[in-house]
C-alpha cells in the first residue's frame, strides 16, 4: 500500500514538471506570437489610414474652398508624417 | 455559380418601415441577435451553479473574466477596472460574433465596416467625453500640443496629431472588417476551387484546393481571436491615454 502510495507521488510528480515546464514555454511563445501578429496588423493599418484619413481633410477643405490641389497636397504630407509618429509611439511603448 | 462577395447580401427577414425609414430585420441583425443569446446563454450556464471546484462551463467564464482584467490591469492599471464592463462586453461580442461567422449558413456581421464603425466611433466618442470630464477641455486641447516643443513648429505638430487622433477609430474598424471580409471572401474562392477542380478531374485535383481551404479555415478562426483581442487592447490603449493624459 505504502509502496505504491510512493510511486503514484514519484510518477505524478515527474508528470507535473514535465507538464508544466511545457506549458509554460508553449503559453509563453504563443503569447508572443499573439502579440506579434496583433502589432503587425496594428501597424499596417495605422500606417494606411492615417495617410487616407489627412488625404480626406485635404479634399474636403479644397471642396469647401475650391482650392483643388493645395490642401490635398499640405494634407497629404501632413498625412504621412502622422504615419510615421504614430509607428514611432508604437514602437517607443513597445519597450515600456 | 454565385459571386464570393455574394455572403455578404444583406437580406430582410421581417420588413418593417416606419414612416420612409427601412428598419426592418435583416440577416445581420439577426446574426447580432444570435451572438448575444449565446453569449448570455454562455454567461448563465456558467455561472448558474457556483462551486468551490467548478464546473467546467464555469471556468471557462472566470478565465474570460481573467483575461480581460489582466489586459486592462496591465494597459490601464487599476483605476481602469471600472471599464472591464465595458471592454469585456465588446471583446465577447464581437468575439462570438466572429466565431459565429465561421459557421456554414451563418452571417458574418463583423465583415461589414458600418458595423465595426459604429462601434469604433463609439468607442472614440466615449473616449474623448471621458478625457473631457477628467481633465478639462484645456488640458484636453494640449494633449495636441505636446510639452517643450517649439512655437514654429507648432504649427506643424497640432494638425498632425489632430489627423493622428481622427484615424483612430477609422483604423479600429478597418482593420476589423477588412480582415473578416478578406478572410471569408478568400474561403468563398478557394471553395470555388475545389468545386471547379474536383467536377472536371474525376475528384482528385480537388483534393489540394480542400487541404487548403481546411488550413484557411484553421486560420480564419485563429484570425477571428486576434482581432477581438487587438480591438479589446486597443479600446483599453484609448481609455488609457484619456485616463492619463501625457
Amino acid at each position: 500500500m505504502n509502496d505504491e502510495r510512493k510511486s503514484f507521488q514519484q510518477r505524478l510528480a515527474s508528470h507535473k514538471k514535465k507538464t508544466n515546464s511545457n506549458n509554460l514555454n508553449s503559453k509563453k511563445n504563443s503569447k508572443q506570437n499573439i502579440n506579434a501578429l496583433g502589432l503587425g496588423f496594428k501597424l499596417a493599418t495605422d500606417f494606411v489610414v492615417t495617410i487616407v484619413v489627412g488625404c480626406l481633410i485635404g479634399l474636403g477643405i479644397d471642396k469647401l474652398f475650391e482650392t483643388k490641389p493645395t490642401f490635398f497636397l499640405i494634407f497629404l504630407f501632413l498625412g504621412i508624417a502622422g504615419a510615421f509618429l504614430n509607428i514611432y509611439r508604437t514602437v517607443l511603448n513597445l519597450n515600456k | 455559380m454565385a459571386s464570393p462577395l455574394a455572403q455578404f447580401e444583406i437580406k430582410e427577414i421581417i420588413p418593417i418601415v416606419v414612416s420612409n425609414y427601412n428598419i426592418s430585420l435583416t440577416n445581420s441583425a439577426l446574426a447580432m441577435i444570435f451572438t448575444a443569446a449565446i453569449i448570455l446563454l454562455f454567461l448563465f450556464l456558467g455561472l448558474r451553479n457556483l462551486n468551490i471546484v467548478p464546473s467546467k462551463l464555469q471556468v471557462a467564464v472566470e478565465l474570460s473574466y481573467e483575461f480581460i482584467a489582466g489586459m486592462i490591469k496591465d494597459n490601464i492599471g487599476k483605476e481602469g477596472l471600472k471599464y472591464l464592463p465595458f471592454v469585456m462586453t465588446l471583446f465577447l461580442f464581437i468575439l462570438i460574433g466572429n466565431l459565429f461567422g465561421m459557421l456554414p449558413y451563418s452571417f458574418t456581421w463583423t465583415s461589414h465596416i458600418i458595423v465595426t464603425f459604429a462601434i469604433s466611433f463609439f468607442i472614440f466618442l466615449s473616449v474623448t467625453f471621458i478625457a473631457i470630464f477628467k481633465h478639462g477641455l484645456i488640458k484636453f486641447l494640449g494633449f495636441f500640443a505636446p510639452a517643450g516643443v517649439p512655437k514654429l513648429m507648432l504649427f506643424l505638430l497640432i494638425p498632425i496629431e489632430i489627423i493622428s487622433y481622427i484615424s483612430r477609430p477609422i483604423s479600429l474598424s478597418v482593420r476589423l472588417f477588412a480582415n473578416m471580409m478578406a478572410g471569408h471572401t478568400l474561403l468563398k474562392v478557394i471553395g470555388g476551387f475545389v468545386f471547379v477542380l474536383a467536377a472536371n478531374s474525376f475528384i482528385i485535383g480537388g483534393i489540394i484546393p480542400l487541404a487548403f481551404l481546411i488550413a484557411l479555415t484553421g486560420l480564419e478562426i485563429v484570425i477571428a481571436f486576434l482581432q477581438a483581442y487587438v480591438f479589446a487592447i486597443l479600446t483599453c490603449l484609448y481609455i488609457n491615454d484619456a485616463i492619463h493624459l501625457h
